[in-house]
């Protein structure tokens, strides 16, 4: 496959001498797998000698069994790898290379030849040559092939964790580096280099010759013919520890002390700067993943090396009178700058992949070890994409939908409509609503922001000029995302493959055709996505209790709350039912459940989930609704839902479910249906009910959406439950069921590619407002209505609100003064003067869809001058003198805001998955 | 089997749910409002057209006042100002009367001219109408009006002109964007705009700013005279024109639609309702202005005239009367207490003209004098569908107005003789309060 020299094995007329080194302290679980690796070898080397580091587990009785007294050497509790190497090479005959050997790493039988074969053809220049190292006791899995540092001062071995070897890295080519376990040393270049450092006792000591070597003029050589399957027990800490042993922090103080050691000219400076703040940075990153050992750990080590410059500048001053070859033309040794950071992406993706996944409550180093017990059952090999990767079609034809139905949706200033306000400018527009006492809305307003504010801040903030991308993927991603965290949730309860992609594609569907997405209502769609999450912790809790799960689901009922209060009540029978096993874990975890959405929602949302009147309340425009008794049993919240009968399958296969379910298999059916029937019972309460802001403005019907398509959710999960209970049916019955179970999804799909995603949603315009208006931000009155009829007062600053803004209430005593003065200039009374509006603050008046009678007696106003306006239907009239309103916020809503959210940042802390530090056996 | 049934439970929940959710009545939404009206606390009304104005209101209460300025001058009028419930003067030209009265005074002001005829109108309030009908007058041979408008907005005001003629519509000259800069009183011949139409009508179409407007007419048929117009402010189906007094009259029609329609006239006499003879096949054509002599078979009563049409019409009636011509307007049933003037010159007669077209109604009149105090009562019935005339003078000894308070639905009017003409006044309610806008936050 590569250039490979004509005969490579030309070193076997004349084998250049080899004297190996076996390194064993307490390897008594790999020694017998290492010795008779090297018994089985095809070229062997000239001489052994073996050094035992006070072993106390039988690995001396093993080595002098093998190799005789006159062949091994003790040395004492502490002595490193390097200075036992040394021990052992004072022993040794000369030769022409040394080969070192941990107790922890089998040789194949031709690793050696291997290693001679590059050594002996990739040059006079190469003076260390090390194996490909793949995973213990003979595993495909690579662990290094080379290894190298990065600027960050960590050990990069240019693989992805749990990498296979299939040949992708079997190139010979020059690294900075080789790993010391079957490293293959020349022995002129040992004796020059002094081989290893002294200071790196057990770390970074390969590392650090492989680096003196490159700057000498050496070229260090991986040979990935030659394999050897190492066990790491020292890096992963599966030795038994013992008095002598390097302490924990040792690995990172070596590779900081490493970094700067090498670090010269400009370089020096700048490592010194960026490995300080670094390690605090990662030392607060390791405390908020809840990695507080390897914090530790992190401290420590900057402790040891920074506050003993001396040595660092001894070890830099030698490492630079034996260099030969500049760091430039060395470049090529070392990995991209950019790949520390690339790292942290991948940790913070890790990391909050983790925070998905509820039942991976804990990780253990490298590969994490995950509660949940159903294997990823992908098999690699099938006969087509459809029958090996379902689901991932699935979701792709999901996405394709979800395209081509929001076709009209996809380019444009902003996502508005219906219910739904647009974004702000920059993700900075949440911060302030959030953090900000008073808030440039309106007249002036002074409130606390809804909690919804920080969360939308918080996911927006990675995409600070483009705060839309978030709200269109909420809002036009919703249906895609609720089948990746239903079909995540069915996971649960069946291995079928068939029964999880009909159950998501369901609920999936069901979202869409409860109208949440055509009518922009963000606080369904939000709480749609995060339900099946929520379903799924609580499962995990009943079977396993936890306090972390327990505010897990806290969590997860306060992010739903934030957006739609009624999800509280919603969930409040989650919480009960853990409540009545009775015991500790559940009741603390019930309790947990209950308060923490509480605290978390902070004042302003709690004062709705208590609120009779404004518990309906959801995320954007009080948009109402006008659904029926029929259209919520079908899952509809509104006319702008699917066609109604799409739902009526799932109706009947649930009721079937009922009946069809052997006795013993019913209970978790009947808790489906009553889980179901709670969603239909609030849903139903819900037709009754009323939205009223406290503002004064006109109640309007609630939307009824979220616990309708609950109700149907909760009946798609009875099915499958039912579904897995019975097990898999004649073709007769099978066929049947599926077409009903088809009907949902299938009919919701063509309903939105012929239908589209929006109306009322839409993308083409971008303010309340005439452009003009908008740009110099003024303060608008605008008025809806007739003069005879009802009529509408609203005041919209420069562009308009954006989400999360329609939640202020303005100031009672700013509006009452507005409506005041708004009527007595509309009837006519002479109470009020143009002025009075100005002194308000309104620099501008506007009637979207001018009434006659109307537009003629604002005409009549005087101080008020016509202006132009966007649309021959609209008038705008401009008056001067306008008082800018002010919004003066008090300090200490500031102060809740910040206390709310760090009490956030605990919570989704202590939600995280618990890191502790690799595997560590204790004498 | 038992389990089965037994599971069958939940359905049943879900569908008496259902049920409950079909079955209950929904609740009611819509709210009620706390105040249905509102207190007019100041109008400001343009008087001209006549040498003598006369402001009054129907009550004076703590703070209020009443300025009157000349316009465009702004100097003030101090026989006009102060804070009494009557106030009379002479006055050089056009007049802004504002009156300011937190708990609603109901400010009413008029204007009189004898300049051959009596001219007695109503100070309009600018903003009553924003495009009012002026139905009567004319630019041709001896019928020759002049349209007087008044700017009073704060700003210049714009007004587009609409004329109708006998034959249609008139494209008239100069009749859009007249600009009227604020106080400003002008005059417009309305034989500058449409010569030739005996009978025109004019709109007056507010496109920014307030402008009063009202129609100095002297007219030729069925005499000679001189009237002031009174602005009409809708055209409506159905409209009750008061105070027709006897003589030779007229009946003018304008029909701004595009239809044409028939016209059905009833008159409410003082014994009832009556179809006079000879106007069964009455129609106003689609955009035209229609004049037609009513016949004998009215009789020598004051009427009122009950004009019905498929499409909005303004109707007036003229009237010869004692050398002049007096013309009666249709207005709205009185909501609430009138002002009607009496201390603005002398009169020979005042007499107040009621039409009950519904119910029977009755009114109460109290005459007080200038300074607002009681002087005098009476009441007075009218049968259902009738018109009862009552002579205002003998209500009270001494008095400058009278307040008449209806109770039931009422049309009103004031029919004035003097020596030197006629004419009648409709009354319209004092304005002390008007319909609250419903008018509610957005969000």
């Amino acid at each position: 496959m590569f250039d490979e020299p004509d005969d490579p094995r030309a070193w076997l007329e004349d084998p250049p001498t080899v004297a190996a080194v076996l390194v064993a302290h307490d390897g008594m679980a790999w020694l017998p797998t290492v010795l008779g690796s090297i018994a089985t070898m095809e070229h062997a080397p000239t001489a052994w000698h073996a050094v035992d580091v006070a072993s106390t587990d039988g690995s001396g009785d093993l080595l002098r069994a093998s190799f005789g007294d006159e062949r091994l050497s003790y040395a004492p509790s502490g002595t490193g790898f390097g200075a036992a190497v040394d021990l052992a090479v004072e022993q040794l005959p000369r030769t022409d290379w040394i080969w070192l050997l941990h107790d922890d790493s089998a040789v194949e039988p031709d690793t050696l030849a291997r290693l001679l074969d590059e050594a002996t053809t990739a040059g006079d220049d190469v003076a260390v040559v090390g194996p490909k190292l793949r995973e213990w006791p003979s595993l495909r899995r690579l662990l290094e092939v080379g290894v190298t540092v990065s600027g960050t001062a960590h050990r990069e071995t240019g693989l992805e964790t749990g990498e296979p070897d299939a040949g992708q890295h079997d190139r010979p080519r020059d690294v900075l580096a080789v790993s010391s376990a079957g490293m293959l040393v020349r022995r002129d270049a040992w004796d020059a280099l002094g081989g290893f450092s002294a200071d790196f006792p057990m770390f970074g000591d390969d590392l650090d010759l492989g680096w003196r070597a490159a700057r000498a003029g050496y070229r260090v050589r991986v040979a990935p013919p030659a394999v050897l399957f190492h066990a790491e027990a020292t890096a992963r800490r599966a030795r038994p520890r013992s008095t002598g042993d390097v302490s924990p922090h040792e690995e990172r103080r070596a590779m900081l002390f490493l970094t700067l050691a090498h670090a010269t000219g400009r370089r020096a400076a700048l490592a010194w700067w960026r490995l300080l703040v670094g390690s605090f940075l990662r030392t607060l990153g390791l405390l908020l993943a809840q990695a507080p050992e390897e914090a530790g750990d992190e401290l420590q080590a900057l402790r040891d090396v920074y506050l003993h410059p001396r040595s660092v500048r001894r070890a830099r001053a030698e490492r630079a009178a034996a260099e030969t070859v500049p760091h430039a033309r060395l470049r090529h040794l070392f990995p991209s700058p950019w790949l520390p950071y690339l790292r942290a992406l991948d940790t913070v993706r890790e990391w909050a992949a983790a925070l998905l996944r509820p039942e991976s409550m804990v990780t253990t180093g490298r590969r994490s070890s995950v509660l949940d017990p159903e294997p990823d059952d992908v098999p690699d090999d099938g006969p087509s994409l459809w029958r090996r990767r379902p689901w991932l079609l699935t979701v792709l034809l999901v996405l394709a939908v979800v395209g081509v139905a929001s076709r009209d949706l996809l380019s444009g200033p902003y996502l508005h409509g219906g219910a739904m306000l647009p974004a702000p400018r920059t993700a900075g527009g949440w911060w302030e609503l959030f953090l900000s006492g008073g808030h440039d809305v309106g007249l002036g307003t002074s409130g606390s922001g809804p909690v919804l504010a920080l969360l939308l801040a918080v996911v927006a903030t990675p995409v600070w000029l483009a705060p839309g991308l978030v709200t269109s993927v909420l809002v036009l991603g919703a249906v895609p995302l609720a089948a990746l965290t239903a079909h995540r949730f069915v996971r649960l309860f069946t291995d079928r493959r068939g029964l999880r992609i009909l159950a998501a594609l369901g609920y999936a569907a069901a979202v869409a055709a409860s109208g949440a997405v055509a009518e922009g209502r963000v606080g369904t769609l939000v709480t749609a996505v995060v339900a099946p999450i929520a379903a799924g912790v609580a499962v995990r809790l009943w079977f396993e209790p936890r306090w972390q799960r327990g505010v897990a689901l806290g969590v997860w009922v306060a992010v739903a709350t934030a957006f739609a209060p009624v999800a509280f009540w919603l969930a409040l029978p989650l919480a009960l039912a853990l409540a009545l096993r009775r015991t500790r874990p559940f009741l603390v975890a019930a309790a947990l459940a209950v308060v923490l959405p509480l605290v978390l929602v902070g004042p302003w949302t709690w004062q709705r989930v208590v609120a009779p009147a404004r518990v309906w309340w959801e995320a954007g425009l009080p948009l109402p609704a006008d659904a029926s008794a029929i259209d919520v049993a079908l899952g509809r919240g509104s006319d702008a839902g699917a066609p109604l009968g799409l739902v009526a399958p799932v109706l009947l296969l649930a009721v079937v479910a009922l009946l069809a379910v052997p006795a013993r298999e019913r209970r978790a059916v009947v808790v489906a249906w009553s889980a179901a029937l709670v969603a239909l019972a609030v849903a139903v309460v819900g037709l009754f009910s009323s939205v009223d802001t406290g503002t004064g403005a006109a109640t309007a019907a609630a939307w009824t959406g979220l616990p309708a398509l609950l109700w149907v959710g909760a009946l798609l999960v009875a099915c499958l439950l039912a579904a897995e209970a019975v097990g898999p049916l004649r073709v007769a019955l099978t066929v049947p069921v599926v077409l009903l179970a088809l009907v949902l999804p299938l009919g919701t799909a063509a309903w939105l590619v012929v239908h589209g995603a929006g109306d009322p949603l839409e993308r083409d315009r971008d303010t309340p407002v005439p452009a003009y208006l908008a740009d110099r931000d003024a303060t608008t009155l605008v008025l809806t209505g007739t003069l005879d009829g009802p009529m509408q007062v609203d005041v919209v600053r420069g562009a308009g609100p954006f989400l999360g803004q329609e939640t202020l209430r303005p100031d009672a005593e700013r509006q009452d003064a507005l409506l005041t003065t708004v009527e007595a200039l509309v009837a006519g009374t002479g109470a009020a003067q143009v002025s009075e509006l100005a002194d308000l603050g309104v620099d501008a008046v506007y009637l979207p869809d001018a009434d006659r009678a109307l537009a003629q007696r604002l005409d009549a106003l005087p101080d008020l001058r016509a202006a132009g306006s966007d649309d021959p239907a609209s008038r705008v009239w401009t008056l001067e003198g306008a008082t800018p309103p002010s919004a003066d916020g008090s300090w200490w809503r500031t102060v809740v805001a910040v206390v709310l959210a760090v009490a956030w940042l605990v919570a989704v802390v202590l939600t995280a998955p618990v890191r502790r530090r690799r595997k560590e056996v204790l004498r | 089997m038992t389990g089965r049934l037994r599971a069958l439970l939940w359905p049943l929940v879900a569908a008496a749910l259902v049920a409950a959710g079909v079955l209950l009545p929904e609740p009611d939404r819509t709210s009620s409002d706390g105040d249905d009206t509102l207190t007019v606390e100041a109008r400001t009304l343009a008087c001209a057209g006549g040498t003598r104005v006369a402001a009054g209101a129907l009550a004076v209460h703590d703070g209020a006042r009443r300025e009157a300025t000349v316009l465009p001058a702004g100097e003030p009028v101090e026989a006009l100002s102060g804070a009494t419930t009557w106030a009379e003067g002479t006055v050089s030209g056009p007049v802004s009367v504002r009156t300011t009265d937190e708990r609603g005074a109901g400010a009413v002001a008029f204007t009189r001219s004898d300049e051959d005829g009596l001219e007695l109108a109503a100070c309009p309030w600018a903003a009553a109408a924003s495009a009012p009908y002026l139905v009567g007058g004319g630019a041709a041979g001896d019928h020759q009006s002049t349209l007087q408008l008044t700017g009073t907005s704060g700003g210049s005001s714009v007004v587009d002109l609409r004329l109708w003629g006998a034959q249609g519509p008139v494209e008239g000259v100069g009749t859009t964007g007249i600009a009227l800069e604020p106080g400003e009183a002008r005059s417009v011949r309305l034989t500058d705009l449409a010569a030739g139409e005996s009978e025109l009508a004019v709109q007056v179409v507010v496109r920014s700013g307030q402008v009063a407007a009202s129609l100095r007419d002297r007219a030729a048929e069925p005499a000679s005279g001189r009237e002031v117009v009174t602005p009409v402010a809708t055209a409506r189906r159905v409209q009750v024109v008061t105070g027709v007094v006897p003589g030779d009259r007229r009946l003018v029609l304008l029909n701004p639609t595009g239809t044409s329609t028939p016209v059905t006239i009833e008159a409410l006499g003082p014994d009832g309702t009556f179809a006079p003879t000879g106007l069964e096949d009455l129609q106003a054509r689609a955009g035209a202005v229609t004049a037609v002599p009513l016949p004998a078979s009215l009789g020598d009563d004051v009427v009122s005239l009950r004009v019905r049409a498929d499409v909005p019409l303004v109707a007036t009636v003229r009237s010869a009367a004692n050398g002049d011509v007096a013309d009666a307007a249709p207005a709205p049933a009185l909501d609430g207490p009138a002002v009607a003037p009496l201390a603005i010159g002398s009169w020979q007669r005042a007499d107040l003209v009621l039409s009950a077209p519904g119910r029977a109604a009755s009114v109460r009149l109290v005459a007080r004098d200038a300074a607002g105090r009681e002087v005098g009562t009476a009441a007075v019935e009218v049968a259902a569908g009738a018109t009862a005339v009552t002579d205002l003078r003998r209500v009270g000894d001494g008095a400058a107005w009278v307040e008449v308070r209806p109770d039931g639905e009422l049309h009103a009017a004031v029919a004035y003789r003097s020596g030197s003409g006629a004419s009648t006044l409709t009354l319209a309610a004092a304005p002390v309060d008007v319909p609250a806008p419903d008018l509610r936050p957005a969000r």
